[in-house]
């Protein structure tokens, strides 16, 4: 029993304890971004433009309709580049705004980490990577944005898969417990410098 | 069919042949090779798909690690045609830091396995349909399709490059002997325990599953006697330890070898052992353990000598103290002298224990001897710390004789700390050795503090009774014990030795009396029978060497269970499991007191519950080693197994019936 309840200590603090309130950083406008003074939920969306599962992603649209949806819910979409300078996916940060728009991606804010600050704090691993987090700034989610990781990937019909930010978008406007709060992301490594 | 998967490959080196099927793509080529030729009805056939890359492009294992993905295959296959697989072999790491995946690096060759119906046509097709990524710094997918005619014409075997690759990464399904996973009590780590016979240069487990391991974080490996541990940092996930499964690859000087670990490991929780006991209670119970020592049989007539020569010399306070401070530091490098030993014999590999002295049949003799030897001595009229004193004449110093004496007195306290220390003990060797030091420091002190105390001072002396002819009669009654505690290692020796050697070394002792018979004899007036006196004495001891046997001998040496393999060590039905030796007293006091109670016997006989002993009398390597899984360096150990596969009961080391009872109830 001893062990039970400091496992489910662990687990609790473990998977949702990573809040981010005191994070503030420049974004590709140069105004300053604190999280704090965010009063919605927040979603973090980890690309790299040339990485080929972000590339299928945006190219069936999949993610923009993700973004989308979540706007249409109140949802603040912070997208970040955490590809160091010269490393593929690095754009400069004005030109961040009009590329990612030419693909029909309009981010609220978008964060070039070229050091990786960021994406080393919330340890970001794959593009695309993405990580929720509630109105108290908690993270209550990570990971992929559907189940359609893994070697079926390039056959699957992304509009057609489960996605997990819609289902966990869903389960916080509606107060329900989530049903999902952690995946295994999958894609490119982050290319850090 | 995974044995057959062996088989066949080794068949199939030599028969591997080049297929029309080749796939082009960017960065990367597929080539895909049959077993043979020709596929007949109802068998099974290794097909082989090769991927190369370009230079310094990689492909990923089927975890690919923090990100990449494995490669995807379709089959087209004849109606009745099975295809499994691939069967991965083992990755290699490929790291990018802060991350890491697995994969291979320039080419990977994965072999399936078709399952052909009981009636195949002549000719026929089986298509391809494959996907696969590769990465440099960027990642570009691969894929492409393709047809492969049987039977075929073009034969081109695998390159011997290629042979040797499959070979070094094949993923042996062998169990790694005792292999268990431990928990940390942090829950921070979790290790992989095995033996290994031979020496491993490194090692790596790849898990199968997401969510086991943080992948970026080095994997530590150590050794300990023949057991290496790999201590692996646990994901967040907290994922069930038992379903661990993946590659644990061993790189040895004979080269790579790869096992399977299953996801049905037996899984230790470091917390309910011995480890709870922190340092310092460590220190504290080997203090008190050190207090108590001076009162144990074996013991005591020696100390009791040294208070003697306290009492003697209660008029000079300075050189009592000298005596006691000598004698302290005889006791302790004694005790530091015995825990280097135990820890050097760790460092090359040998399993022992506390009380792994009393397993050796000629460290018991050469204790038989000792205590007959004391006995003896005790009994006559001479002067222990003038016999072994160099300067035996000048009795007032004698400052040699009470190191001895120090000496002496651990060495004869040796067979008494095994059962009342195992704790403590067993904590101190299996940590490191800056914590072993000062658990053996904290014991010899305490050993030693009673004659410190007295010594420091000396009013506390005036407190003791006077000397008188009391003392002479108290020293001769102290042969008994001593006598006794020679029985008793005689008895333990019997179960190690056949009547043969257990004859000589009873002659031996009747030799060591005839020493001590020698030594008491008057001084004569005749100088030569002095000097042929001194010469039998000599030649006496020299003769004890043939009494000592040089190895066990034991007529009926399998009367104890052994455990062949610690994985294994779990039982089907309900079970209590006795770990116990011949010189360990507290088991044989729980095994006449509790175990072989009329109650406790009844009640596992009418339950259905097996009781089975395994003896520690004579060294086991595989017995130390399941003690040393549950923390312990020592015998007493008991253990209950419900015999459903959970985790076993751990008994204290003390019994009572109504502890046994209770605990069997709730079986």
């Amino acid at each position: 029993m001893k062990k039970l309840i400091i496992l489910l200590f662990l687990v609790s603090l473990n998977v949702s304890a990573f809040n981010i309130k005191d994070i503030n950083f420049i974004n590709s406008e140069g105004k300053e971004v604190d999280l704090s003074q965010i009063d919605s939920e927040i979603i973090f969306e980890w690309s790299n433009l040339e990485c080929p599962y972000v590339k299928r992603h945006y190219g069936s649209n999949n993610m923009q309709t993700t973004q989308k949806f979540a706007k249409s819910k109140n949802v603040i979409w912070i997208t970040v580049i955490s590809s160091a300078e010269g490393k593929q996916g690095y754009i400069q940060p004005n030109d961040a705004l009009n590329t990612f728009a030419s693909f029909g991606s309009f981010p609220d804010h978008i964060l070039v980490d070229e050091n990786g600050d960021l994406g080393k704090k919330f340890n970001a691993k794959t593009t695309p990577h993405i990580f929720i987090a509630d109105k108290n700034k908690n993270i209550v989610y990570q990971g992929a944005i559907d189940d359609a990781g893994g070697s079926r990937f390039w056959t699957t019909d992304l509009n057609q898969s489960t996605n997990f930010v819609k289902k966990v978008v869903n389960d916080i406007k509606s107060n329900k417990p989530l049903s999902v709060s952690k995946t295994r992301p999958y894609g490119c490594s982050v290319k850090y410098g | 069919m995974k044995l057959k998967f062996f088989i066949l490959i080794s068949l199939f080196f030599s028969l591997h042949t080049q297929a029309t099927l080749s796939i082009n793509d960017s960065h990367s080529k597929l080539n895909f090779y049959p077993e043979s030729n020709e596929i007949n009805a109802n068998s099974e056939n290794i097909l082989t798909i090769e991927i190369s890359m370009d230079k310094g492009w990689h492909t990923y294992w089927i975890n690919p690690g923090d990100s990449g993905d494995p490669a995807e295959f379709e089959w087209e296959l004849p109606e009745g045609f099975q295809m499994s697989g691939p069967i991965w072999p083992s990755p290699d790491k490929i790291p990018f830091p802060p991350l890491m995946t697995y994969g291979f690096d320039d080419q990977v060759i994965l072999p399936f396995i078709l399952k052909t119906p009981k009636i195949i046509p002549k000719q026929f097709e089986i298509g391809l349909k494959a996907n696969w990524l590769v990465c440099k710094e960027i990642c570009i997918p691969q894929s492409g399709s393709g047809k492969i005619k049987f039977p075929y014409q073009n034969v081109n075997s695998l390159s011997n490059d290629q042979l040797k690759e499959i070979k070094t990464r094949t993923v042996q399904k062998i169990n790694l002997k005792n292999f268990k996973v431990i928990s940390d009590k942090n829950f921070e780590t979790f290790n992989l325990s095995f033996d290994y016979p031979s020496n491993i240069y490194e090692s790596y487990f790849f898990p199968y599953e997401y969510g086991f391991i943080n992948y970026a974080e080095p994997q530590n490996l150590s050794k300990i006697n023949n057991s290496y541990n790999l201590e692996i940092q646990k994901a967040i996930d907290n994922k069930e330890l038992s379903l661990l499964s993946g590659v644990l690859s061993i790189k040895t000087q004979d080269g790579v070898f790869n096992y399977e670990i299953k996801g049905n490991s037996k899984v230790l929780f470091q917390e309910s052992n011995i480890n709870e006991i922190s340092f310092f209670t460590a220190l504290l119970f080997a203090l008190i353990g050190g207090l108590i020592l001076n009162l144990m049989p074996c013991v005591f007539p020696v100390l009791s000598l040294k208070i003697f020569n306290f009492i003697e010399k209660s008029d000079s306070p300075k050189e009592v103290k000298a005596h006691g401070l000598i004698f302290a530091s005889g006791a302790i490098l004694t005790f530091l002298l015995i825990c280097s030993l135990i820890l050097l014999f760790k460092y090359f590999g040998v399993q022992v224990g506390w009380g792994f002295q009393l397993q050796s049949p000629i460290f018991l003799t050469l204790l038989i001897f000792l205590f007959i030897f004391l006995s003896g001595f005790f009994i006559s009229s001479l002067n222990l710390n003038l016999a072994f004193s160099g300067n035996a004449v000048s009795g007032s110093s004698g400052y040699s004789g009470s190191f001895f004496t120090g000496f002496l007195a651990v060495i004869v306290a040796t067979p008494c700390t095994a059962p009342f220390m195992g704790s403590a003990l067993g904590l101190a060797l299996l940590q490191p050795s800056y914590q072993t030091y000062p658990i053996f420091l904290s014991l010899a002190l305490g050993f030693c503090l009673p004659y410190l105390v007295l010594s420091f001072n000396p009013r506390l002396i005036s407190f003791l009774p006077k000397p008188g002819p009391w003392m002479e009669n108290l020293k001769q009654f102290m042969a008994f014990p001593m006598g006794l505690t020679a029985i008793w290692l005689f008895w333990i020796l019997s179960a190690q030795l056949n009547r043969f050697d257990l004859s000589l070394v009873l002659v031996g002792s009747l030799v060591t009396i005839f020493i001590v018979w020698l030594s008491n004899l008057k001084k004569s007036e005749r100088q030569v029978l002095n000097y042929v006196k001194n010469l039998l004495i000599i030649l006496s001891i020299i003769s004890l060497i043939f009494f000592v046997p040089m190895s066990s001998s034991s007529e009926e040496s399998s009367k104890v269970e052994t455990i062949i393999d610690t994985n294994d060590f779990e039982f089907q039905n309900p079970t209590f499991v006795n770990f116990t030796a011949d010189w360990c007293i507290t088991c044989k006091v729980n095994e006449a007191r509790v175990l072989k109670s009329s109650t406790v016997l009844e009640y596992l006989d009418t339950n259905k519950i097996d009781y089975i002993v395994y003896d520690w009398t004579e060294r086991n390597e595989n017995i130390s080693a399941v003690l040393e899984s549950y923390g312990r360096s020592g015998v007493p150990l008991y253990l209950l197994f419900k015999g459903d596969g959970t985790d076993a009961i751990i008994l204290p080391e003390i019994l009572t019936e109504t502890m046994v009872l209770n605990a069997l109830r709730k079986l």
